[in-house]
């Protein structure tokens, strides 16, 4: 093992792990609130992004053209939460899975009708110029921007859901639905709100994912990959998410340096494997009664 | 009377009731079959290009794969995501065997397709059958994943991108390689698999994998070993998975790891729930309406009159626009037709009958 590419390693780690942090986020919001799945995510993260890419392209400023994605993406999440998931309340547990699944194909198949076939930059406004951290570790500002944006991310989100009235809420509805709903809570606002939180978060990452290289379809696999570290933090922990985000993070950036690219989803789904065979509810997840 | 009848008619056709004759019970039955048999043996001389013969062909070998994975998760309730990486292990075992070990011959080659898929069941179910619930489609997805990847380092390790070239198949000295020479091969392997798998849902085997879906605690009180049966489920549709992986391989005549995307195992799920969750005939219903819906966009997008919306549009994206159609068709039928299209038909089939039986009966009356 060559300890000189250490740097390089942590380098890609930070980055990497400011992109799992904002997926795994989503699928967190999303599964305490309702325990719903998203499987769309992937389609949903790259749609965020070829949205932001034209907009930008089009001379709208980076910040602008961001907070519209995310305000849009909010949207989508509350109308696909609206009409395509409540319905099926009641319905077998995998009906869900299913139907984000078929929408996911669908907006894969819109993304190429709409912007062609070719990839999308994403040009952000930040320089390229390398900024010196502790440890060797060298970053440009358009690098480190997507941690920082990370972070305050999940920040807000961890004292929203600590001081707020809403938050409370949605940390009672969690706790039990149903008692929630009896206490007169309107726990499917309460949801809708969680699905709104989650995609703004998937926006949020779609543009990271996009400035980072470039916006593209080969995207789709990191919405399910960023499954990952939300599983291994707990899906119903916000707090471990950060922890899972920066474990597989790390993990994955020392598997693609020192073995190869094609070793990254082979590594990040053995790390899925074993937290399920061992401790399905994460690190920090709070075990569930079975219904049997 | 006629009330009386009507009252006790629609449940069960199968069961012949008092009084009523062989033909008044299964008429109606022999009569669908009839027409059904005839239907497929004349379909490859009256369609017009080959082309749709291979649509049928492939549509026959999905069936096989649906009929498999909807025993697992339409009936006992174990939701996996593995059908692309079964299906995997059936075609590169099949591969490896044929072009790197020893020329087995055709049917054998299919048998030990199936023979690895269920040794490979019982080495992934030690970890997956602990896994409850939608986990469970978690860990498929991941071991998709590690399966796909081995298969990818071995061929870029031995032949590279073009994969494995699959040698002809043969029964008996007969060499298949004509898509109107595979159709009867095919049809007779489904047509097997299909009551196979009919009589093996209506035996004690089958009643436990229900017992299991349906209240796992209850099934073990009642004398089901729930972690067995699983495995047992898991075990034998493993194996018809890799049999048809097998099969599909001497089929297409090449095996490579690009065709076992973790989209193949989505497509699958699509097929049970658009035909039938837990109905033999809804796999195949299923199967046939996912495999050919692709051949009739394509059919019908480059004949799209000129003048209509958006015409330029679509023809220029074939592709997308069947991806979008099938994405709204798997919407649509869990949010309307959730119990999927074998129900739908069934419904139908029963409410037909009523009305025969009703105006037969009416007649008897008038008669009288």
């Amino acid at each position: 093992m060559n300890l000189a590419l250490l740097p390089d390693v942590l380098a890609g780690a930070i980055v990497l792990s400011g992109i799992y942090l904002l997926i795994a986020l989503s699928w967190v919001i999303i599964f305490r609130a309702s325990k719903l799945w998203n499987f769309a995510t992937g389609q949903f993260l790259v749609l965020a992004g070829f949205i932001a890419a034209t907009m930008i392209g089009a001379g709208v400023n980076y910040w602008v053209a961001t907070l519209v994605v995310v305000g849009v993406m909010a949207v989508m999440g509350v109308l696909t939460y609206r009409f395509l998931l409540r319905p099926l309340a009641g319905q077998e547990m995998y009906a869900p899975f299913i139907v984000t699944l078929g929408l996911g194909i669908v907006i894969q198949g819109l993304i190429p009708i709409i912007w062609g076939p070719n990839n999308l930059p994403l040009k952000a406004p930040f320089s390229n110029d390398r900024i010196d951290l502790p440890f060797g570790i060298t970053l440009t500002t358009n690098d480190l921007i997507v941690p920082i944006v990370a972070v305050v991310v999940y920040v807000g989100l961890l004292a929203f859901l600590r001081w707020t009235k809403v938050g409370g809420q949605m940390r009672a509805a969690n706790e039990s639905t149903i008692l929630a709903s009896q206490s007169g809570m309107n726990v499917w606002l309460l949801f809708g709100i969680a699905f709104a939180i989650a995609f703004a978060a998937l926006a949020l990452a779609g543009i990271a994912s996009g400035q980072r290289s470039l916006v593209a379809l080969s995207a789709i696999p990191l919405g399910l990959k960023g499954l990952v570290p939300a599983m291994l933090g707990g899906l119903n922990s916000v707090g471990g998410a950060a922890v899972g985000a920066v474990f597989v993070a790390v993990v994955e950036s020392m598997v693609v340096l020192y073995l190869g690219a094609d070793w990254s989803n082979l590594v990040v789904f053995a790390i899925l494997l074993l937290v399920l065979a061992l401790r399905p509810h994460g690190l920090f997840g709070k075990a569930e009664a079975v219904r049997v | 009377m006629s009330d009386t009848i009507v009252k006790q008619a629609p449940v069960e056709p199968g069961v012949p009731k008092a009084g009523r004759s062989f033909l008044a019970t299964y008429g109606l039955r022999i009569v669908g079959f009839a027409v059904l048999a005839i239907a497929l043996i004349v379909y490859p001389l009256v369609v017009p290009t080959s082309r749709w013969v291979d649509a049928a062909n492939q549509a026959m070998l999905a069936s096989i794969g649906a009929i498999a994975l909807n025993i697992l998760i339409g009936v006992a309730g174990q939701f996996s995501m593995g059908s692309a990486a079964f299906m995997a292990i059936g075609s590169f075992t099949a591969a490896i065997v044929t072009t790197q070990l020893v020329e087995l011959p055709f049917l054998l080659t299919l048998l030990l397709g199936a023979v690895v898929g269920g040794v490979a069941a019982v080495l992934l179910g030690f970890i997956a059958l602990r896994i409850r619930g939608f986990y469970l489609a978690l860990a498929t997805i991941a071991l998709h994943y590690i399966v796909i990847f081995l298969f990818q380092r071995y061929q870029e390790g031995t032949v590279g991108i073009t994969g494995f070239l699959m040698p002809r198949a043969d029964i008996f000295g007969i060499t298949i390689s004509r898509t109107t020479q595979w159709y009867p091969v095919l049809l007779v392997l489904l047509v097997l698999i299909a009551l196979g798998a009919y009589n093996l849902l209506r035996s004690r085997t089958g009643r436990a994998f229900r017992a299991v879906k349906d209240r796992d605690i209850a099934a073990a009180i009642l004398g089901v070993n729930v972690t067995r049966t699983k495995m047992v489920a898991f075990i034998i549709t493993s194996m018809i998975i890799g049999f048809q992986g097998a099969l599909s391989a001497y089929y297409l005549g090449v095996v490579t790891y690009e065709a076992f995307h973790l989209d193949v195992s989505v497509q699958y799920i699509a097929m049970i729930m658009i035909g039938g969750v837990a109905s033999v005939a809804g796999s195949i219903l299923g199967a046939v309406f996912v495999i050919i819906l692709p051949f009739i966009v394509q059919g019908i997008v480059p004949n799209l009159p000129s003048w209509l919306p958006f015409s330029e549009l679509i023809e220029r994206n074939v592709f997308s626009v069947q991806l979008i159609i099938y994405g709204l068709v798997i919407i649509f039928f869990m949010l309307k037709v959730p119990r999927g299209m074998a129900y739908g038909f069934k419904r139908l089939g029963i409410w037909l009958k009523k009305r025969i039986l009703n105006a037969a009966n009416r007649k008897k009356e008038v008669d009288a």
